[in-house]
């Protein structure tokens, strides 16, 4: 009965530290755009659009190009593939993946909270008016 | 008022249950009792609920839950929805589902002897669930929760903030409360694991859990796929699993519980694995626990795009102790029992190299896999936790370990079914297993001919073919015998089917992007593609305008139209619209047509400058043009916050140079101009437009103006729209979902062999 479980016990260490290592030698880090910038590697970097400056859909191309302010406050320009994601206007946080060319941020990912899960902000409370498109 | 007495009977009634429960396994006459009051803390849930549906579908603002979470514009399918969209109302359709739940769990043990100790624990779990509640209360006003802000008592928000449309679709009526009846479920064999290590009960308690863990699995299970299906359909990426920690943690459980069911198996057919099915048992629901906590508490924030805010420090730290304090419960009964059961393990008849080892085995594998799914799922709120750099772990390695336990699951899944109970001899086995390997390794061989050169595919198929041929000979031959057997069969079909469909639509998808005018054709793939047109729909709601796009795939002899979704919302301030894919589904393959832009081409000659580019005007090529200067009048026009720009163009024709300044309304934010200004260039009878500036980001000197030109006196010729979308081919993807279907009915024709006719081994 011992044996088995002391074998049982290797193996599954063994296991762990297997996946483990996989796991820590993939992994991508978070960082802000000074540190991505640095470094030539794919970081994910977390912050939220910049609405001070314009945003375009390059349909020609597939290119979604945007200014984002990161945790720090750095800004950065951001291009990438593909179209604008569905939530990106509401969401207060905007999460990408990807590296830096040069002065561009080229990101493969970008991922928006589902704003269902906010909370109200009070503000919104009174004022409650139905929007019109202009 | 109403509401929250009706939640604080809840927990008197359930608290008051859950003590003489307990007392009642002594004094079995008071079971009645506890029973009453069960059936009352079941009465308030429902009244409560009722109560909250009430107020949703009347539109009661001044409660903060229905105002955050529904709206007037919202059709009265989708408030139903609302009720569990956000924590303290998915609290409440939990509390719910299990209450219900356990009036048939009192049927079920009536007069048996876990029946005191499992309701006991049951309505122990209830009542921690609607406990909670009192701190994240569903009928909280306003003016309570915004107490800060000096709110009148009695304050009404005119509407409320209403549901994000991209989740307005039937699913969310479907796909969450299936998943919550799936996790309360897992309730039950838990609560019987404990009863039965109180009661000492080491044997029997196996063939009383096991119709619950069937229902458990199986519903569970398709609750996690029609997330994957709801996915596929409606958010447009194409796929159905992301690996996603929320995803991952409902996942967890079901792993946990499936490879509970065949331990379940072999401790019945050979007595062996009692202390492993006592762990397995309890180890399903903890994880549920685990999924709640990780996804409600706010600790992985921003690594996954479900989870939702931070509830607070008093909800957090009470899912944090739900947890523990249920985890250590069973880990403690384990403990105290361990020696007597070892006393009572008669000589196990567990045999190596027999259908129990690969049963065992196949269960090892599978929890291995869930091991994988908790360490990366965990991993970024652990590294926090240890000072690590915040980091996400890449899911590639979820896909890489993934198909290589399936790969080997799949091959001794087939090879079990030849084995026999507690017999190591291999004698028939490779008489009978000849025929499934022959046939399957044949056609890996025809599919490396076809085109399946990765070697990782290959191998992948081949032990899925193997599984799914062993599974229909078995499944044949036992279908006139023993129909009641086929049920374990079918789900493994189910899974065969599933994973192939997997690995054909994930690795041997195309993609393409189109771009077409209305009533253009484009040719991808052989097939034409056209786009029609679109049609407002949902007209009766002014917070919207959603479109259905057209796109017709033809090939000769054969048209079809997919219907994908363009639509624009003021949730978003009608920035950009929410898209939806159209899907034409075909046997062997689904067209995936997923939007990316809508634009609109005016149709008018059209003129891109730079500042002192010279240009020739489209209408009269010998005309040049060029722009001077361009300046910004700073006060905005109007109170509309547009600004005035003013462009000075020199012209020349035949050596004659003109200038003329021209004036723009321009929208600064988007940089776009309007239909109104339209300027005339009076010697050449030609109107001008500045409809953009497209401003260069890196260098504003070569920012360009676009210019449209038409005759003077003519009017506008009418936009046609343009709708750019991606192509994508999706080979055999139905198969994931009949592989589900048949999973989920393999789940249930088991369940049948448990009903009471049938289960002969009672006390």
């Amino acid at each position: 009965m011992k044996i088995k479980y002391i074998i049982g016990i290797i193996i599954g260490v063994i296991f762990v530290v297997i996946a483990l290592l996989s796991f820590n030698t993939t992994k991508i880090e978070y960082a802000d755009f000074n540190k991505a910038k640095s470094i030539n590697k794919t970081f994910q970097v977390i912050g939220s659009w910049d609405k001070t400056k314009p945003y375009e859909y390059d349909s020609e191309n597939n290119l979604f190009k945007f200014y984002m302010i990161d945790e720090h406050g750095n800004s950065s320009y951001v291009v990438s593939k593909g179209g604008k994601p569905n939530n990106f206007d509401v969401a207060p946080m905007v999460v990408i993946k990807g590296k830096y060319e040069g002065e561009e941020f080229h990101a493969t990912e970008i991922l928006t909270k589902c704003p269902s899960k906010y909370e109200g902000q009070f503000d919104e409370l009174k004022g409650q008016t139905l929007y019109n498109k202009n | 008022m109403f509401g929250k007495i009706l939640l604080y009977l809840v927990v008197l009634f359930g608290l008051i249950s859950t003590i003489i429960y307990f007392l009642s396994d002594k004094n079995p006459n008071i079971k009645k009792i506890a029973n009453l009051f069960y059936y009352l803390m079941t009465a308030s849930l429902v009244g409560a609920s009722i109560y909250l549906l009430a107020n949703i579908l009347q539109h009661n603002f001044q409660f903060t839950y229905i105002w955050e979470y529904s709206s007037t514009e919202l059709h009265d399918f989708f408030l139903i929805a609302s009720f569990y969209s956000g924590q303290q109302g998915s609290f409440l359709l939990w509390a719910l589902i299990l209450s219900i739940i356990g009036l048939f769990l009192i049927q079920s043990l009536k007069n048996h002897n876990l029946e005191s100790y499992s309701m006991a624990f049951y309505t122990l779990v209830v009542f921690y669930v609607a406990f909670i509640m009192l701190f994240k209360n569903p009928f909280e006003y306003v003016w309570e929760t915004f107490k800060n802000e000096n709110l009148e008592v009695g304050f009404t928000p005119t509407n409320g903030r209403g549901l994000n449309p991209i989740l307005q679709n039937y699913w969310i009526n479907i796909h969450p409360p299936i998943l919550f009846v799936g996790y309360s479920l897992m309730t039950v064999p838990f609560v019987m694991a404990l009863a039965a290590l109180i009661k000492r009960d080491y044997k029997y308690w196996i063939n009383k859990v096991m119709p619950w863990t069937l229902v458990g699995a199986g519903i569970l299970g398709l609750g996690i796929m029609l997330g994957g299906f709801w996915a596929y359909e409606t958010l447009g990426w194409g796929g159905f699993w992301a690996w996603d920690p929320v995803e991952n943690s409902s996942l967890i459980p079901w792993m946990f519980i499936v490879a509970f069911i065949h331990t379940a198996l072999v401790q019945r057919r050979t007595g062996g694995l009692v202390k492993t099915n006592f762990l397995l048992g309890v180890l399903s629901f903890i994880f549920v626990l685990y999924a709640t906590f990780l996804t409600r508490s706010g600790v992985l924030g921003d690594t996954s795009v479900h989870s939702f805010v931070t509830p607070g420090a008093v909800v957090y730290n009470l899912l944090l102790f739900f947890m523990i304090i249920f985890t250590l419960l069973a880990v403690i009964f384990i403990l105290i029992r361990i020696n007597d059961i070892n006393k009572f393990l008669e000589k196990s008849n567990f045999k190596p190299i027999s259908k129990e080892y690969s049963l065992t085995l196949g269960s090892i594998l599978l929890i291995a896999l869930a091991i994988i799914v908790i360490m990366g799922t965990s991993w970024p709120a652990v590294a926090e936790l240890f000072g690590q750099p915040k980091a996400a772990i890449d899911i590639n390695n979820y896909n890489k370990f993934g198909a290589v336990f399936a790969f080997v699951f799949l091959l001794i899944n087939g090879f079990s079914l030849y084995q026999r109970w507690m017999s190591s001899s291999l004698d028939d086995i490779f008489k009978k297993i000849s025929l499934p390997l022959i046939v399957s390794l044949l056609l890996s061989i025809v599919l490396y001919l076809v085109g399946m050169k990765e070697i990782n595919f290959l191998l992948f198929t081949f032990s899925a073919l193997f599984a799914l041929l062993a599974n229909l000979d078995i499944l044949i031959r036992n279908l006139i015998k023993n129909p009641k057997l086929i049920g374990g069969y079918i789900s493994h079909l189910g899974v065969s089917i599933l994973i192939i469909g997997a690995i054909a639509s994930g690795g041997y998808s195309q993609s393409t992007q189109m771009r077409l005018k209305l009533n253009e054709t484009k040719s991808a793939f052989g097939y034409d593609f056209t786009f029609t047109g679109k049609k407002r729909i949902e007209t009766e709601y002014t917070d919207r305008e959603k479109y259905k796009y057209f796109v017709e795939i033809s090939k000769p002899n054969k048209v079809a139209t997919v219907h994908p979704i363009v639509y624009w919302s003021n949730f978003n301030d009608w920035q950009s619209p929410f898209l939806e894919p159209g899907i034409y589904p075909k046997f062997e393959k689904d067209i995936y047509v997923s939007p990316k832009a809508v634009e609109t081409d005016f149709n008018m000659p059209r003129l891109l400058l730079m500042k002192n580019e010279v240009g020739n005007i489209p209408i009269n090529e010998e005309i040049k043009i060029r722009v001077y200067s361009l300046n910004m009048e700073e006060s905005p026009f109007a109170n509309d916050g547009r600004v005035i720009f003013k462009t000075t163009l020199e012209t020349e024709l035949n050596g004659i140079k003109k200038f003329d300044t021209i004036t723009t309304r321009i929208d600064p934010h988007s940089w776009e101009g309007n239909w109104e200004d339209w300027n005339t260039l009076n010697n050449y009878g030609i109107d001008i437009n500045l409809s953009r500036i497209l401003r260069d980001m890196n260098d504003v000197s070569k920012s360009k103006l676009e210019f449209y030109f038409k005759k003077t006196g003519e009017p506008m010729p009418k936009p046609i729209d343009v709708f750019s979308f991606d192509i994508t081919l999706k080979p055999y993807i139905n198969l994931v979902w009949a592989g589900t279907i048949a999973t989920v009915v393999g789940f249930l024709i088991a369940l049948t062999k448990y009903t009471r006719k049938n289960n002969y081994i009672t006390q």
